[in-house]
């Protein structure tokens, strides 16, 4: 039997200069050996939302419940890439092979988002990074508390839908999720169906516009989830949420039972400046700009024109992650600093001297 | 203006009638600042308005060179039958030539960069051609767009074998240029391949690096060569001898098809009758308006349509990609009306004609210039 990696090599002898995928994903978009994907629907969830599902390439490793892809689409013929949840159950399929969805929430003056709700037509090729991230809970292990916000919804509903699907003995999870309005909410059916119908799951959504107007405290916590300082907790929302959330479970030392993905950009918050005029030098690219102010290196690289590997552009997915060779740059969440040698998230990064980088 | 540039201008060819308006040239004349923001404005524009059309261009030429080069290789799998053999000889012929013309030569310009595509990129585009993307993106990108015509510091002018310009002091070697233009021409991708270890042989004369480049360059050769007249041909070894001949040969045809073209094509671009060569003193101190002035008198381009555009890979608008080397392609043609009207309202020659009329010059001068006093 001849291996696939034998394969590989001798067919990029005959495609050499270029890779073999070049050819492979001319001839069919997902026969190359990049992953790729391609829409085969798109669904209206709420005005501002559509559920998108993706035909991936035959080199798709599957994904477990919880994490997320990051999506290469191209808008105005310029490729962006940002993280989605994937929020099918792992094995979804069709006869013509496997399926996964993302759900979509499109952010005023948002370029991808608003492209992926709105404008997005079945048949559109996108690229898709191997599935990442940490927000997996094992089901098995213990109890789970899910606290969530707007899109944050998301790796959420992906854990539910596997539920749903596997019914596993001895579940216990809680879904507490906050939307402003029931408009406005994802896949608020749905989110009931499954509340009744999973043994062992219950969803709680407040609508922090209408009614009470509540968004979470301490009371509030206490009062829809008593055990919560027992579950392992995953918090998905936006940064103020983020922020109530950890607040709260550091206070009670509960730190590292806390998962946390921000479902917005960043905000310069450093304590210590970013050195407005900077000089940043991409080493690899042989490529030097002037650092402005708390525009991330991420999107200095962008606008000189480098192809930089990135995804989430909230400092979750380190897609973008890159080694500082020289100088120091100030993480734009905390005001945290980073030295030579070590490697930082170019999307939430600004430069606090002169900087290198390995790009 | 910040130029010191003094009117010592040498044309070509001079006692040429077409040369006359360069050789009239009072390079201090111009007004520069001007010059380079209306020029500023017209690259200003374009990189505005780029957008979706731009890029289903750019995918749509690489998809036309991979059904060619696929059609062109499945054609020579049956090239024992001659009219399968000229197909595919044909189809191989342009892809290549696309390939390295309108898609490798302006990717590697950072052309398509914008559009964040890591498979469209100068970073990592490698060209269908023995010489190694990175060794031309030193010599073309940076030697000869930096230093556009400037004697001494271009390696490109007449590629350090050819007597190209009157300035170039004449040797007995000098006779034998006629062949070696030739030679250049059918070998033209050998040449390209050479220029880099060529230029940092001349350079530093340092052993070391200049054995990096050669090593670099051996080993494009061998994958190329290998893959053109190893196995591809191998492939065919079941239909028997024929079939792998008829399929190294198709290969062979091509590669020199694509020498020719890109020879003739880039020779037309700096070196027919009118161009202007350029001295070091010249361009010392050189603002912006300066080089902007210096890539139009030293660039020629030629007339022709769409096609004509495609297969030389733009370069027919040899002076708008040298004014903007990288703005894509497909944008040369429609700003070529402003650039020539800018050109000829600030009293610059915009030199451009048929492309036998360019190439022709090209030749006379290359035979006029084999003799001592030529």
């Amino acid at each position: 039997m001849i291996s696939p990696g034998v394969v590989g090599r001798a067919l990029a002898r005959l495609t050499t200069p270029f890779d073999p995928d070049a050819y492979l994903s001319f001839l069919h978009p997902l026969w190359g050996t990049k992953l790729r994907g391609v829409v085969e629907a798109v669904t209206p969830v709420t005005a501002e939302a559509a559920a998108i599902t993706i035909r991936p390439s035959a080199g798709w490793p599957g994904h477990v419940p919880g994490q997320f892809t990051t999506l290469g689409v191209d808008v105005r013929g310029v490729r962006h890439h940002r993280c989605y949840s994937i929020t099918s159950a792992p094995g979804t399929r069709d006869r013509r092979g496997p399926l996964i969805e993302v759900v979509v929430q499109a952010v005023p003056g948002g370029t991808v988002s608003q492209h992926l709700v709105h404008d997005v037509r079945p048949g559109e090729v996108v690229r898709l990074s191997a599935p990442a991230g940490e927000l997996t809970p094992d089901v098995h292990a213990g109890p789970v508390l899910f606290v969530t916000g707007g899109s944050g919804l998301t790796p959420a509903l992906g854990v539910l839908r596997a539920l749903d699907r596997e019914r596993p003995a001895g579940a216990d999870v809680v879904v507490l999720h906050h939307a402003t309005d029931p408009g406005r909410c994802l896949h608020l059916e749905e989110l009931e169906r499954l509340d009744r119908t999973i043994e062992g799951v219950r969803i709680t959504t407040t609508f922090t516009r209408t009614g009470p107007r509540r968004h979470l405290d301490a009371e509030r916590l206490e009062h829809l989830c008593p055990d919560w300082r027992e579950r392992t907790a995953y918090v998905c929302g936006p940064e103020a949420m983020v922020a109530t959330a950890t607040d709260l479970w550091q206070r009670e030392g509960l730190g590292d039972r806390l998962l946390v993905e921000r479902h917005t950009q960043p905000r310069a918050a450093a304590a210590a400046a970013p050195l407005d005029g900077a000089t940043v030098r991409f080493a690899a690219s042989g490529v030097e700009v002037l650092a402005e102010g708390s525009t991330s290196l991420l999107e200095l690289a962008e606008r000189a024109g480098l192809p930089a590997p990135a995804g989430c552009r909230s400092g979750i997915c380190h897609t973008c992650s890159t080694r500082l060779a020289e100088g120091c740059t100030l993480d734009l969440r905390d005001g945290r600093e980073s030295v030579a040698g070590e490697h930082v998230q170019l999307c939430v990064s600004a430069a606090a001297s002169d900087v290198t980088l390995d790009l | 203006m910040t130029t010191t540039m003094e009117p010592q201008g040498r044309t070509a060819s001079p006692e040429t009638p077409q040369a006359a308006p360069a050789a009239a040239q009072d390079l201090a004349q111009v007004d520069l600042d001007a010059l380079a923001a209306e020029l500023d404005a017209v690259r200003e524009e374009v990189l505005a308005s780029l957008g979706e059309d731009d890029a289903a261009y750019i995918r749509g030429v690489i998809r036309l060179q991979r059904t060619l080069e696929l059609a062109g290789r499945a054609l020579l799998a049956a090239g024992v039958f001659p009219p399968a053999w000229v197909a595919g000889t044909a189809a191989l012929s342009l892809s290549k030539i696309l390939e390295n013309m309108e898609i490798g030569h302006n990717v590697m310009h950072g052309q398509w960069d914008w559009m964040r595509d890591e498979d469209v990129h100068s970073t990592t585009w490698e060209w269908d051609n023995v010489c190694p993307s990175r060794q031309w993106k030193h010599t073309h990108n940076h030697v000869h767009h930096q230093w556009t015509n400037v004697e001494g510091r271009d390696g490109d002018i007449g590629y350090g074998i050819l007597r190209i310009d009157d300035s170039q002091p004449w040797r007995p070697r000098h006779l034998a240029q006629p062949l070696v233009f030739v030679g250049l021409a059918l070998l033209f991708e050998y040449g390209v391949g050479l220029h880099d270890v060529e230029i940092e042989l001349g350079r530093s004369g340092k052993q070391r690096s200049t054995r990096d480049k050669l090593r670099e360059t051996f080993a494009k050769v061998r994958s190329q060569v290998v893959k053109d007249y190893v196995l591809f041909p191998a492939l065919l070894t079941p239909l028997g001898l024929p079939s792998v001949l008829a399929a190294a040969s198709g290969a062979a045809v091509a590669n020199v098809v694509r020498n020719l073209w890109s020879f003739a094509v880039i020779f037309c671009g700096h070196f027919p009758d009118g161009v202007r060569i350029f001295t070091e003193e010249e361009v010392e101190g050189e603002s912006r308006g300066g080089w902007y002035r210096r890539q139009i008198l030293g660039s020629a381009n030629f007339d022709g349509g769409p096609l004509m555009h495609l297969m030389s890979g733009n370069l027919d608008h040899q002076i708008e990609h040298h004014l903007f080397p990288d703005l894509p392609s497909n944008r040369y043609a429609q700003i070529a009306p402003k650039v020539r009207e800018i050109c000829e309202r600030h009293g610059l020659h915009y030199n451009t004609a048929s492309f036998p009329r360019q190439f022709g010059t090209v030749v006379r001068k290359v035979l006029r210039l084999s003799l001592p006093f030529g």
